[in-house]
């Protein structure tokens, strides 16, 4: 059940705020994006509709902490169709930024940012890796990349997630 | 100058006013019933209540109002302001251009229906009645229109010549009417009282005929006509009484010359001719939108997806015999890619599918794919009836139709359930928008509003786009259905004939004018005319008096000021900002038709706001120059707001996009001159939005 004692009546308003995030008012909630959704169709639980819906209706901690929020992959099929002209991926970026902002990012993305604090790549290079560029003629490469690391101070991302 | 001031029942108290000695102060107890005598020629100031008021009751005057009620008394500001803005008021009225009348004479009292729908034939038999001559100009060889296509009509399923045939017989029954057929408009001159049109009539082919149809059944070609098959050579059971060749399609291979009792000439000749009138009625109907354009619902790319015309002509001729349906409503309708609007009539044509398959064929199953049903009124119980009737109606915007193993997929999601659905069909219907029909606007220089006429946004405001000669009935300014056509047309007959009970007609609204002498023909502001009112006619600027509305956007885009509004001119606008404007105010340019309201709505609710607020009312947003800023900041002003209408919602079509497209420029320049470029403000203030301007102002004078 919605429990509307939960909603933060000022949730939508600092999501238009982000970045993409302009077009969320003008949501009529006609579910052509939920139609068009190519993840929808092998994981019905993701619904950039729903996102969207419980998003007006101020449901921050609902939206932020679900897990389907990172499903969208960006193929912006429902941006294409959207009757009002809603950019619906770029709304779904803003709330996945805000999520992020207020400490809400998913292990996964901790994980892959450790990675690239640490190797300035999302896998690790190994002697076994470079033997076998050798063999092909290919020129050895650095194990870690520590520009990446420095990158990653600059934008303030590792702060955030709390690294 | 004479300065009227009422004190409306001693309600506003004043002090000494002196003006100089060329200005004459007359004090009224009551000035709505003591209304004195004013010269229509003479400038004077009227200062009292609000100028939405007192316009009403002073109209055609050389006047300009000063508000001291709403401005001043009601909001508890300090009496001494009223000297200011009387002051102010003076100064502008010496300078500006005063009204001149406009007389139109009605000389042709004849009307120019161009149309042959419904709403057309209902005009012309009712001014045919009344004794006014008619001229029915109609496109296609009979009458009838787009109801002549149906089955039948909504909500009680009417077969169309029921509705039809009762009143062509009536027309018929007037004498004074002459009908036009294969006819277009192609050319109208002139003005209110005497429209001269040219017309061009291409050939009907067939001249003579006894009706026996000899001709149809030896006609080789076949045409689709909208769903329904045809002939070439055809007949619509409408009027009039003679078969039609369709030029498009014959092949002029003579068969039906051969065994024609009548006469037929297969000649594709057109010819021309012209006619008088007073006045014009355009009926021309709409158009269906090109839902091809929907690419995702594969018209035209996929067979079996047809629209509702077509639809209900292939079922109701028996061509289709379709086993499951599904309806898909607002196909490009209420969509920022195709028709921003929603065209009011297309549930309750896609309802009147649904249930015409379902009384011929009753096994059949229908699905409605509608995102939101809007059955207003009675026709509620038409979309009971279906649901009754075993309908299936689905919440959600279709995604897209695919074709999988023969048949047809619709794919969308079930609103209520929340849940993916494919409806597997073999034909699916697309209840397309509609787009009025408007090459005759075109070809009077009406300029439109996206897909309407200007008519339509300004339709409440009693301040109409349209030349005071023409004169709309039925879908033509927007879509409509049968009954909503037939009152409209009513309406537009008795238009007609309170204009032709007058032998001339006079106003006294405000036109630009053209000083000839500075205009140097730039052209500037022939662009920039939301209505197309002004045009080089022999080397000179002429305005159209009939299309002119009197926004003034013109009389700013002029680089030398040639073309001036009547009444208010930018050095009109000068001088009583540089009068009004002491240091630290706050000056307010604001719309007549909205923000202006907002302020006479903060004085009734008593939204207070600082009395180094003064306002200037002006025709439109878009009639304020930079300069006119750069007066008031030259005066000290501590801000100055500039209110408009919502974007969607200028009155002049597109006055506020000119004014934020100055906005730019004036803040450019206000850096470079070294102030903020805060200092200056563009908002769109609603008629009720009286809290929005006041803390507007309010952050404005921090």
């Amino acid at each position: 059940m919605i429990d509307l004692k939960n909603a933060d009546p000022h949730f939508k308003w600092e999501i238009i705020k982000m970045e993409g995030g302009e077009g969320l008012l003008k949501c009529f909630g006609c579910s052509d994006c939920a139609a068009s959704c190519p993840v929808r169709y092998f994981d019905e639980r993701y619904n950039p509709r729903k996102i969207i819906r419980l998003t007006l209706l101020g449901m921050k901690n609902r939206v932020l902490s679900s897990p389907f929020l990172w499903f969208c992959a960006h193929c912006h099929a429902c941006t294409e169709r959207c009757p009002q002209g809603i950019l619906v991926a770029e709304v779904i970026n803003a709330i996945k930024n805000y999520a992020v902002e207020n400490g809400y990012c998913p292990e996964g993305y901790k994980v892959q940012l450790d990675l690239l604090k640490r190797l300035g790549r999302l896998y690790e290079v190994e002697d076994f890796d470079l033997k076998k560029r050798q063999r092909l003629g290919l020129p050895p490469i650095d194990k870690t990349i520590p520009e990446v690391a420095r990158i990653l101070e600059h934008t303030g991302i590792l702060k955030k997630v709390g690294q | 100058m004479r300065v009227l001031v009422c004190t409306c029942k001693d309600k506003i108290k004043l002090t000494n006013l002196d003006l100089g000695p060329d200005v004459k102060i007359e004090q009224y107890f009551d000035l709505c019933k003591e209304k004195p005598a004013i010269d229509s020629d003479e400038k004077v100031v009227i200062a009292g209540c609000s100028p939405n008021l007192l316009e009403t009751l002073f109209p055609n005057l050389n006047c300009e109002f000063v508000n001291l009620y709403e401005h001043i008394v009601l909001i508890g500001h300090p009496i001494e302001k009223a000297r200011d803005l009387i002051a102010a008021a003076v100064e502008k009225m010496k300078v500006v251009t005063p009204i001149k009348a406009k007389i139109f004479t009605i000389e042709k009292k004849s009307v120019v229906v161009i149309g042959g729908g419904v709403a057309a034939i209902e005009v012309a038999s009712q001014l045919a009645q009344n004794g006014v001559g008619v001229d029915l100009v109609e496109r296609s060889p009979f009458l009838g229109g787009t109801v002549a296509q149906l089955d039948r009509l909504y909500p009680e399923g009417t077969p169309y010549s029921h509705t039809l045939m009762p009143q062509i017989a009536k027309m018929l029954e007037s004498k004074n009417i002459n009908y036009y057929f294969n006819t277009e408009a192609k050319d109208i001159k002139g003005r209110i009282g005497n429209y001269d049109i040219t017309l061009q009539t291409c050939s009907r082919g067939v001249i003579d005929c006894t009706h026996c149809g000899k001709c149809v059944d030896v006609c080789p070609v076949e045409v689709d006509d909208a769903g329904k098959m045809r002939k070439a050579i055809y007949y619509v059971p409408t009027y009039p009484d003679i078969y039609a060749i369709d030029f498009n399609a014959c092949t002029k291979c003579g068969e039906c010359v051969k065994v024609c009792e009548g006469k037929i000439e297969l000649e594709d000749k057109i010819a021309e001719q012209n006619i008088d009138a007073g006045a014009i009625v355009i009926a021309s109907g709409l158009n269906w939108y090109d839902v091809d354009k929907v690419t995702e619902y594969g018209y035209c790319r996929l067979p079996g997806v047809m629209k509702t015309l077509e639809f209900e002509r292939a079922v109701a001729s028996g061509v289709l015999k379709p086993k499951k349906v599904v309806i898909i409503y607002c196909a490009g309708s209420r969509d920022a890619n195709h028709l921003p609007y929603c065209s009011k009539i297309c549930c309750f044509l896609g309802l009147k599918e649904a249930k015409l398959v379902l009384d011929r064929y009753p096994e059949t199953q229908v699905y409605v794919v509608a995102m939101d049903m809007r059955s207003f009124g009675t026709f509620e119980y038409f979309y009971n009836k279906l649901r009754e009737k075993g309908v299936t109606f689905v919440k959600g915007k279709p995604s897209e139709v695919i074709k999988r193993n023969d048949s047809l997929v619709v794919r969308t999601e079930d609103l209520y359930t929340n849940e993916l659905l494919e409806i597997e069909a073999d034909t699916v219907v697309l209840s397309a928008g509609f787009v009025p029909d408007t090459a005759t606007f075109d070809k009077l220089g009406i300029k439109l509003n996206g897909d309407f006429p200007v008519l339509f946004e300004n339709a409440d405001l009693g301040n109409t786009a349209l030349p005071r000669g023409i004169f709309t009935a039925g879908a033509a300014t927007f879509p409509a259905g049968v009954a909503d056509s037939l009152v409209d047309a009513r309406k537009a007959a008795f238009s007609v004939l309170n204009l032709f009970r007058q032998d001339k007609i006079e106003t006294k609204q405000p036109n630009a004018v053209i000083n000839e002498d500075l205009c140097s023909i730039c052209r500037m502001c022939i662009g920039t005319c939301p209505y197309g009112a002004l045009s080089i006619v022999e080397e000179k600027l002429k305005v159209n008096e009939e299309l002119c509305m009197g926004c003034g956007i013109c009389s700013i885009t002029c680089p030398v000021y040639a073309s001036q509004l009547e009444l208010f001119n930018p050095q009109g606008l000068s001088h009583q900002i540089r009068t009004l404007i002491k240091k630290g105010d706050v000056l307010a340019l604001l719309c007549r038709w909205s923000a202006y309201n907002a302020t006479d709505k903060a004085a009734y609710d008593k939204y207070l706001y600082p009395e180094n607020v003064k306002i200037i009312r002006v025709p439109c947003s878009g009639a304020v120059d930079p300069s006119h800023v750069m007066d008031a900041v030259n005066n000290g002003a501590k801000g100055v707001l500039i209110g408009g209408c919502y974007p969607d919602a200028c009155h002049y079509a597109r006055g506020n996009f000119r004014a934020k497209a100055r906005e730019q420029i004036l803040k450019q320049n206000l850096d470079l001159l070294g102030f903020s470029r805060d200092i200056v403000r563009l908002e769109w203030i609603g008629k009720d939005e009286a809290n929005k301007f006041v803390e507007i102002v309010k952050e404005m004078n921090k």
